[in-house]
């Protein structure tokens, strides 16, 4: 159940703290909030990580474990479910706090380990196995010798900023936002400052979309709120849906609040009295965060009617879509919210002169709805403290792929993506060599190591030709394989296209063709497929640059770029598979080609029982031999082999 | 306001706000286009009229980007044609190519397009272009391999008849035009009005042809077929043989269709009339009963098909009385025996009607074959007959006396104005001043009039389009329009625009059919409308031959 119910008297005081100039300096408001922010604290408490990439673990066991210990140990611990801090592959992380002390963070906890930790913390010994860190919350005691959480090379230079309150606040708890100083900007924005002012503040911040094009997010405002009309939209894209890009996601599943912060600022500074936040209903955790978030500001009257008594009206409504790719661009967003199916149409008319059911309507992603309430809260002078000259505040980036750390991290406008990947990512996972990076997911480019040095930027990777897109790199090693990487990512979209335009339609499914092509099982090849195959390489380009010129909307135009870059900067590999039919990398499936080193085998049969296309033949204590024509390439012996006899080549 | 765009090198005036392609247009220039249709919203889905614009990355859809005042164009660029032929090209793997079999051979405009982009070979090597056949409507045919996705058909569908069977299925490459859960067209909301084969650049919508078996009938030496020609289908037929748009063609048409083998060409107009004096009988009938809630004529089948679907609430609001044609084939079938009636009409939906229910109870009352305007167009050319070098050797055949007013009944507005003659003749107090009702007339999408009847004031609408009929509803409710007998047309401007007129359908040509329905009319002036029309030989009407009731028609009263 999706609950909203917050108790009387937490709503009295939240108000307050809402309403009062300085809650700081009321020291019965200031004891409040220390035991909201859990800086005080009564029990034990443990924090699990619960968005969704945890919920591959068995966080319910985790949580037997600790009440185990509480009934053996007789010692009290409140269990918080918290977001996640970002990082995922040392998942699920725990916060670790007893009172008085610092909290502290371990990952990745394995069932079975917090009985043990929890036992030596309240003796107060730490044990430094997959610790994290610890964090400080006001004038806890630290724990000697023990670094801090932000010395962590996953934590260490980051800006969190957006992401500052995710992994430490209950994303299903009102309360904990507003101790940390949550919807302070939007109720003090109601009752004292008009919407020209605030706008002033975000025409000063420099704010630029994060979507990818980084288009200045107060020329969308301006215009939006300027269209004449008696109804005006803000819709929330969190319809997150790039392959390989998950920082909306956490930052929805962590953080609810701000989002919704963010859209309450954008709806008064454009002077609109609906919003609507489109997620996907396959996103279940999202939306049931998010519908929780939306229920607690209503019963809290941040959303309603005369809200905090300032005369303004707003109504938030959270809608789910089926899930599609396309519906991430604006037009298809709207198409899809009045009940059509979610295809783009033509621009112009632009959204901000006619959007959804034909009115004004402010189209802004997650990510930069979530920057508003830091602005309007801090001002866009501190807001500007970081970046660059072009490119002001924080950006969040998902790092995933052949990778040592992933996660999402938040840094700062002007770093390079060398330093993302070899810092906070920690380098190419088992230190093998790295090959390059896909950046900007399916309608992202493959980076030189020349461009790796670029620092993000909207302006300097438009200058570099780079795509920034929402954010996701794709680390490759030397063990993958750019053109299987390019046929994913042109699938795809073949299949996500919304199938409206011819070029994005049929020139992405004629591209997959060809890949499929290149990377087709040699011994079945028919009579005219290596001229098919040559003829096919040969066009790509042609389709790539047609789809990028006349295609309808962003899907299509930004959907070669995975191909044209990688075309450039992998020319080799890709001609070993289109002319000797081999990958390097062995990734792709139909062109590895086993065989038996006779040396090594020592007839143990094992291949020969696991063969699922009876490819195998030998019999115990011979060397056995694999028969091409029948292998598929599944590398299934190799698997198995433990006597390093079979070979790839 | 103008600005001037230049265009190829040369400056052109544009009118400011209006698209690219307008402007071209107006100034001679042509661009192709695919998905374009005139009249509506740009849908911008094909690309095939992209231009380039100087300063700008990409190429522009002429179809929907309005004009610039910096703009300078080009039509013609390599990059341009590269695109368009790489973007037919495309198209090209994923349509079945069997054009010699096509029902639109050499009207196609994919064939046009393919011509003049100069597509001469399959560059790229073609897709899968299995698709099932949809065969399931009585009327309309679909053949999704053929499908190119301009998306007109369905952009008509919801937004001229707001019937909305037609939608997008599936995504991404194996996108399809199709039905609600992908089921036959019999299971959708269609209502057989056939705008969709009109719009269609291929021959992917196709109405469901009984052409063979109609050959079959015709050289059958035991029957007697008789022709009954739809007015709507006199005045555009000459559109198919080269002649100047606007012609009344009946009489061509009736010295060809008897070298064919028809024994006798009536038109249907004779029964369109008896239609209106029994309509109107019925409307004073019920007037009294009903006050202000309006009663709707029920000749149009797709409309009386969309009421029995989608507003069944209306259902007791239809004029009880059969339509012309089902009265005249009656009548045709009485007078001799083992007449086959061929009705050949502009309508489409008279294809499914000849397949309701009520056939099975009342069979004389439907004809055995209903013909398209192209399906006649084929029957003609398979007996070899070349109607640019026929003269007229024979008149239409009268049955009965010549009547003049249910020619009328081809365009929107046209049964009113016929309704409105019998009462101007019945009751001579009426302020219905003239023979003509100028507000009846022209291309528009309502019409209204009003007259007097011994103090009562009656409103008259002529509506032809679903979605204007919905939009008038909607503005009855709230009480801004209101009217005592309306008559709805499913396709827009009536019959003359009918689903299964010739392919060529333009404003202009629209027009031009209205002047020949118009010159038909003028051509009888002479005769008078008669209160009561004589049935030329003996016969009597059963007790109630003369209700509609059929389908769910049969709740009515």
């Amino acid at each position: 159940m999706i609950s909203g119910v917050i108790h009387e008297q937490l709503r009295a005081d939240l108000l307050k703290f809402l309403l009062q100039e300085d809650p700081g300096a009321d020291p019965e408001l200031r004891k409040k909030q220390k035991i909201l922010r859990r800086e005080r604290i009564e029990n034990a408490v443990v924090l699990i990580d619960t968005t969704s990439p945890t919920s591959i673990y068995p966080l319910d066991a985790l949580k037997a474990d600790i009440e185990i210990w509480e009934a053996s140990s007789g010692i009290k611990v409140d269990i918080v479910e918290t977001g996640s801090l970002g990082l995922i592959s040392a998942g699920p992380v725990v916060g670790i706090q007893i009172p008085g002390r610092a909290r502290l963070y371990y990952g990745p906890v394995q069932v079975g380990d917090l009985q043990g930790i929890l036992g030596a913390i309240t003796k107060q010994v730490v044990p430094e196995e997959n610790l994290i860190g610890q964090m400080i919350l006001g004038n806890q005691q630290a724990w000697e010798g023990i670094p801090s959480w932000e010395d962590h090379p996953f934590f260490k230079g980051q800006e969190r900023r957006v992401m500052g309150l995710c992994g430490v606040v209950d994303p299903c708890s009102a309360a904990d936002y507003i101790a940390w100083g949550g919807y302070r900007a939007f109720s003090k924005s109601i009752r004292f400052y008009t919407d020209k002012e605030l706008m002033k503040l975000i025409e000063e911040s420099e704010l630029r979309g994060r979507s990818g094009s980084g288009f200045p997010a107060a020329q969308k405002w301006i215009r939006t709120a300027a269209t004449v009309g008696e109804k005006r939209y803000v819709l929330c894209n969190a319809d997150e849906s790039d392959p390989g890009g998950y920082m909306h996601r956490i930052l929805i599943e962590s953080n609810p609040h701000i989002i919704l912060e963010g859209v309450m600022l954008a709806a008064y500074i454009i002077g609109a009295n609906h919003a609507i936040i489109y997620t996907r209903s396959r996103y279940r955790m999202a939306v049931r965060r998010l519908q929780c978030a939306i229920n607690q500001a209503r019963a809290l009257g941040l959303i309603g009617q005369d809200i905090l008594g300032s005369g303004y009206t707003l109504d938030i409504q959270l809608r789910r879509g089926p899930g599609a790719f396309v519906c991430g661009e604006e037009t298809a967003l709207i198409a899809s919210l009045e009940g059509k199916r979610g295809m783009p149409r033509t621009k112009p008319p632009y959204p901000a002169t006619q959007g959804l059911f034909g009115k004004p309507t402010l189209v802004h992603n997650v990510e930069t709805l979530a920057q508003v309430p830091l602005i309007i809260g801090q001002g866009p002078e501190w807001y500007k403290r970081t970046g660059t000259e072009s490119s002001r505040g924080t950006k969040l980036f998902s790092l995933s792929g052949k990778i040592s750390r992933m996660g999402v991290v938040e840094m700062a406008f002007g770093t390079t993506v060398k330093q993302v990947i070899e810092g906070w990512g920690g380098g190419i996972r088992n230190g093998r060599p790295f090959k390059s990076v896909l950046m900007g997911g399916p309608s992202g480019k493959f980076m030189s190591d020349a461009q790796l040095k670029v620092p993000i930027d909207f302006d300097r990777f438009d200058e570099a030709g780079l795509v920034m897109g929402s954010g996701s790199l794709v680390v490759l090693d030397d063990e993958s394989c750019p053109v299987n990487l390019m046929k994913n990512m042109i699938d795809f979209i073949q299949q996500e296209s919304c199938g409206k335009c011819i070029p994005c339609r049929d020139g992405s499914r004629r591209i997959k063709d060809i890949f499929e092509m290149v990377t087709s099982r040699p011994a079945e090849e028919r009579s005219h497929a290596a001229l098919d195959r040559f003829k096919g390489i040969t066009q790509v380009n042609d389709l790539a640059t047609v789809m990028q010129e006349t295609s309808l909307c962003g899907l299509g135009k930004t959907a070669p770029n995975p191909i044209l870059s990688g075309f450039e900067l992998f020319r080799q590999e890709l001609e070993e598979h289109v002319f000797d039919r081999t990958c390097r990398a062995g990734v792709c499936q139909n062109l590895r080609l086993f065989a038996v080193d006779p040396v090594a085998c020592n007839g143990c049969n094992i291949c020969y029982i696991k063969c699922p296309e009876k490819a195998i033949i030998g019999s115990p204590r011979q060397v056995h031999y694999i028969v091409g024509e029948l292998c598929t390439g599944c590398g299934k012996c190799h698997e198995v082999c433990k006597f390093n006899a079979i070979i790839v080549s | 306001m103008n600005v001037e765009i230049e265009v190829n090198g040369k400056m052109i005036k544009a009118k400011k706000g209006e698209v690219i392609l307008d402007a071209l247009n107006a100034n001679g220039i042509h661009v192709p286009t695919l998905c374009h249709l005139e009249g509506f919203k740009p849908s911008g889905a094909c690309r095939i009229c992209v231009v380039e614009a100087e300063g700008r990355r990409e190429l522009i859809p002429s179809c929907s980007h309005p004009v610039e005042e910096w703009m300078k164009i080009k039509t013609h660029s390599p990059r341009v044609i590269k695109a368009r032929r790489t973007i037919l090209e495309l198209l090209l793997t994923c349509h079945s190519g069997g054009c010699i079999n096509c029902d639109k051979n050499q009207t196609c405009e994919l064939q046009e397009l393919a011509a003049e982009l100069n597509i001469s070979e399959h560059s790229y090597i073609p897709g899968s272009r299995r698709k099932r056949i949809d065969v399931t409507s009585p009327s309309v045919l679909r053949d999704p391999a053929k499908c190119v996705l301009c998306g007109r058909c369905v952009r008509v569908c919801e937004e001229v008849e707001e019937v909305a069977a037609l939608d997008f299925l599936r995504r991404g490459s194996r996108t399809e035009v199709g039905t609600v859960l992908d089921k036959g067209l019999n299971y959708s909301s269609c209502i057989h009005c056939g705008q969709c084969i009109l719009v269609c650049p291929t021959g992917a919508l196709q109405e469901k042809s009984s052409f063979d078996a109609a050959v079959r009938a015709l050289q059958d030496s035991g029957g007697y077929p008789v022709a009954l020609i739809d007015p709507a289908l006199a005045a555009s037929m000459n559109e198919w043989f080269g002649y100047k748009p606007g012609l009344d063609f009946t009489n061509l048409l009736a010295t060809a269709l008897k070298r064919i083998g028809f024994r006798k060409v009536y038109s249907s107009a004779w029964g369109n009339e008896y239609e209106t004096g029994l309509a109107v009988d019925e409307f004073f009938k019920l007037r009294k009963e009903r006050g202000d809630r309006p009663l709707f004529l029920s000749g149009c089948p797709a409309f009386v098909r969309y009421v029995e679907q989608s507003r069944p609430d209306l259902l007791n609001d239809l004029l009880p009385v059969r339509p012309g044609r089902q009265i005249m084939t009656h009548l045709l079938k009485k007078q001799q025996d083992g007449s086959v009636v061929f009705y050949l009409t502009a309508c489409t939906a008279a294809k499914s009607e000849i397949q309701s229910q009520d056939r099975i109870s009342r069979p004389t009352f439907y004809p055995d074959f209903v013909l398209t305007a192209r399906e006649v167009y084929k029957l003609i050319r398979l007996f070899g007959i070349r109607m640019e070098d026929l003269a007229v050797e024979t008149q239409q055949d009268l049955f009965g006396a010549q009547v003049r007013s249910g020619y009328l009944h081809a365009v929107t507005g046209g049964y009113l104005e016929a309704g409105l003659r019998i009462i101007r003749s019945r009751y001579p107090g009426t302020s219905v001043p003239h023979d003509k009702i100028a507000k009846l007339k022209g291309l528009k999408d309502i019409k209204e009039c009003s007259f007097e009847l011994e103090g009562d004031n009656i409103h008259l609408a002529a509506i032809g389009g679903i979605a204007h009929f919905e939009d008038w509803l909607k503005e009855t409710a709230s009480r801004k329009k209101q009217a005592h007998l309306v008559e709805v047309m499913a396709c827009p401007n009536g019959c003359i625009n009918g689903g299964g007129q010739p392919i060529t359908g333009s404003d202009r040509n629209l027009r031009a059919r209205i002047k020949a329905v118009g010159e038909m009319d003028d051509l009888y002036s002479g005769v008078e409308t008669r209160d009561k029309m004589e049935i030329p030989f003996d016969f009597t009407w059963a007790e109630d031959d003369l209700e509609i009731k059929f389908g769910i028609r049969s709740v009515i009263r």
